[in-house]
């Protein structure tokens, strides 16, 4: 299926970018007139991917995080958050709740359970040493 | 992110404003703990009323400085909930672990 309108952004794994990352989501996803909640929703999944990619895949050095978002029929948006960091290497016990390889006191474990629960679906594929593209599917209910 | 630092008796109360996310989650919680280990209040007061985003850095936030409150038998109170953090602390059950105050935006 062709894409009816497509952006592609890149920056650098540095966590002043999670701003920046998560509001040039929201305003790609402008167009197809989001409420509120769906703009909460979106902004918060983008902003635990790329932190991921900052926190764990990128731990120990700076590399380039691309993020692309294709909008099809119906208000379907699909949005990718890929990096080139070290990848993860069991990505069934990274999604479980309350798991987490960083530091206890500053992350939660959360992250892949609140996108799971504000998007419609979430793919994660991974390569140790190669990366990791974490695939959101979110259909935007135009409001009328 | 902007904090301002409330105390009365022997509350401390933390008005946060701006963004929460992990860029500055550890300043944030740094600056908390300093005033905490500073006037040991018995109960903190994070007020989230001014928070425009919440991303799980803020539920880190609040756990930890939970663990802190209760190693020096205190508690903590989350005041103003709505929008984006609202939505964070209800998935994760923050109910189970501080207290809640609901109450009505009052005209500032």
């Amino acid at each position: 299926m062709k894409a009816n309108n497509q952006m592609r952004i890149a920056f650098l794994s540095r966590s002043a970018n999670e701003g920046f990352a998560r509001i040039a989501v929201a305003a790609f996803a402008a167009q197809l007139d989001p409420t509120v909640e769906e703009i909460i929703e979106l902004k918060t999944a983008v902003s635990e991917a790329v932190t991921n990619s900052i926190v764990h895949g990128y731990a120990d050095t700076i590399g380039t995080i691309t993020i692309t978002g294709r909008l099809y029929e119906n208000g379907k948006l699909i949005l990718t958050i890929k990096d080139r960091g070290k990848g993860i290497e069991d990505v069934k016990q990274a999604m479980e709740p309350l798991f987490t390889t960083g530091n206890a006191e500053e992350r939660s474990g959360m992250g892949f359970t609140i996108m799971e629960t504000f998007m419609d679906k979430v793919r994660v594929t991974s390569k140790p040493g190669s990366g990791t593209t974490v695939t959101f599917t979110k259909y935007i209910n135009s409001k009328e | 992110m902007n904090v301002t630092f409330q105390e009365n008796f022997n509350e401390l109360e933390v008005k946060l404003h701006g963004e929460i996310d992990h860029h500055c989650a550890r300043g944030l919680s740094d600056s908390i703990d300093f005033k905490i280990k500073r006037h040991r209040p018995s109960l903190l007061i994070l007020d989230f009323g001014g928070v425009s985003f919440m991303d799980s850095s803020g539920l880190a936030v609040v756990m930890g400085r939970r663990k802190l409150m209760q190693s020096m038998d205190g508690k903590v109170e989350l005041r103003h909930l709505c929008g984006s953090p609202k939505k964070i602390f209800d998935m994760a059950g923050i109910a189970n672990y501080v207290i809640i105050k609901e109450e009505k935006y009052e005209s500032e």
